[in-house]
């Protein structure tokens, strides 16, 4: 009865790993949604306290508008803070690479920027720099050190062989960077973008929520906290749940680009045939 | 005024490069090389043959200048036709070595790169593929090769310079046994056609006397020269060669050489 080809087989299995993965994660999802409506209706809570799923997509639907603009301030302090932090630690990375001295003297504070919490960081920022840019400066700060510290260590990864055959070949400095650090470094570039995307995010959320109680402001965390003032429960789920998408989106495409600069050479993009 | 070097042929020709008492002691104290003298003569193909960990590697590093002597000395041939410099030197590592992220083609292309030629390096690079058996891999990535096609990309990538001099680390020693044969007949097709010095880094007796004009046993950690033969049987070898009396005969005579090399004590 079962004749058919394992080749159909395996195929069959492969579709149907595919679309678990899609619609695995879907249906917890519905699932979740239904159980928080189903609570929300049997119990009869009073939106001031937890408002439904339904009552929470009309918010976002009313006040489109205004969380719109939001989005858009939060997104652009992220992706601002993002970039920045992309071109400083993979920079600073590079720098402190050609130069011992140079990594000396500034990996610690490096270290100390990290290991000192942003939340602890940011009232203190308020103060010093405009709003806008100490928002920014918070999200460079969280995000730009896994950029460093993979880049550094991507740069000390390189092939010993390789490296003697560049050596070999009277390679300048700059050719063993261009053509041989950096493309060995590349996967752990990728790696710590996929981490600062989210962290610039949290960087951008944390200042938000500090400058919203200064009472400056209009990003989306400035929404949630005002929104809690007002006690619109709603809108402080809607504004959560766009903060949360944005998240995802990011880590979405990141992974995405990393899966298509990687795919042909690196072990990690590799389709595992078995 | 250049010393002779003293040759069991007697044969006048000026050695390319010779090591003088070459000693190497690494940072931890391991003493690899003690007293090695060594003369590479044009046009021959050279094999050093001794037990794992007897600086044979070391001493190939020392020649390509990878690697720096604690004792002793390297010198290069200024004869007119001789001279060799260091930019016509090629090497073929233990791995292939090739970097993952480029195509063969540009893993071919790199030490032209790196030496600041232009950019019509096109015909060169397909050139030394082809020489290989790779043309139609071109631009394959190296994880979609097999393990003795990574290798030929790598030997291609050292004859792209058209190099005088070809070091060869232990190349095969990761393949199995037919791809292994298989390489070491198109090499020797090679170093015919090409007319290249090629020194041979190996711990296989068979692959040594296959190949080489001549083997020198090392004698195990501290590595020197504990004999040399000269493998007398003319080229072209092919498979009928391999089962030959003849090549029995002289792989028994190079183990027994072997065998003695490692049981060799040094004097107190």
């Amino acid at each position: 009865m079962s004749a058919r080809p394992a080749s159909d087989d395996r195929q069959g299995r492969w579709v149907l790993d595919r679309a678990a993965r899609i619609l695995m994660p879907v249906a917890v999802l519905l699932l979740v949604v239904l159980a928080w409506a189903t609570v929300v209706h049997v119990y009869a809570i009073p939106p001031y306290v937890l408002p439904g799923p339904r009552r929470v997509l009309e918010t976002m639907w009313a006040d489109w508008d205004l969380l719109r603009d939001s989005l858009l301030v939060t997104l652009v302090t992220t992706l601002e803070g993002f970039a920045l932090a992309l071109a400083g630690g993979v920079g600073l990375a590079i720098l402190f690479n050609q130069s011992r001295l140079l990594e000396y003297s500034l990996y610690p504070y490096a270290v100390i920027l990290q290991v000192t919490p942003i939340v602890a960081i940011a009232p203190l920022l308020l103060i010093y720099l405009p709003q806008p840019v100490a928002v920014l400066a918070c999200a460079w700060i969280v995000a730009f050190f896994p950029l460093l510290a993979n880049t550094t260590l991507g740069l000390n990864s390189v092939d010993r062989n390789l490296a003697d055959l560049f050596a070999l070949y009277g390679a300048s400095r700059a050719q063993v960077l261009w053509r041989l650090k950096l493309p060995s470094a590349t996967p752990y570039i990728l790696g710590g973008m996929k981490i600062a995307g989210g962290l610039s995010l949290i960087g951008a959320v944390v200042a938000e929520i500090a400058a919203g109680s200064a009472g400056a402001g209009s990003g989306l965390a400035y929404r949630i906290a005002e929104s809690g003032y007002r006690l619109n429960i709603p809108r402080m789920f809607a504004a959560l749940v766009l903060l949360s998408a944005t998240g995802i989106v990011m880590f979405f495409v990141l992974s995405l680009f990393s899966y298509l600069v990687l795919r042909r050479w690196h072990e990690s993009a590799l389709a595992r045939d078995r | 005024m250049r010393a002779t070097i003293p040759m069991t042929d007697g044969s006048p020709v000026p050695p390319i490069v010779a090591l003088r008492g070459v000693g190497k002691t690494f940072g931890n104290g391991v003493v690899a090389l003690e007293g090695l003298d060594l003369a590479v003569r044009p046009g021959e193909f050279l094999t050093l043959l001794g037990p794992s960990g007897c600086g044979k590697s070391t001493a190939l590093r020392i020649i390509a200048g990878l690697s720096e002597p604690t004792r002793g000395e390297v010198e290069w041939s200024d004869a007119a036709e001789g001279a060799v410099s260091r930019d016509q030197i090629g090497f073929v590592f233990q791995e292939p070595t090739l970097m993952p992220w480029a195509t063969v083609a540009a893993n071919v292309r790199l030490p032209l790169r790196l030496a600041g030629m232009p950019a019509d390096v096109g015909a060169r690079v397909a050139a030394s593929l082809e020489r290989v058996g790779l043309a139609s891999f071109a631009n394959a990535y190296p994880r979609e090769l097999s393990g003795g096609m990574k290798m030929r990309a790598s030997i291609a990538r050292a004859l792209v310079t058209e190099p005088k001099l070809l070091l060869m680390d232990e190349p095969f020693a990761a393949l199995d046994e037919i791809t292994r044969f298989r390489l070491n007949g198109d090499l020797l097709a090679l170093w015919q056609s090409l007319r290249k010095t090629v020194v041979f880094v190996t711990h296989s007796v068979f692959e040594s006397v296959f190949l080489s004009s001549r083997i020198i046993v090392m004698t195990p950690r501290p590595g020197r020269v504990f004999k040399e033969l000269v493998i007398a049987a003319t080229y072209p070898r092919d498979e009928r060669f391999r089962t030959s009396a003849e090549y029995a005969g002289l792989c028994r005579m190079t183990s027994q050489a072997l065998a003695a090399a490692i049981a060799w004590e040094k004097p107190a």
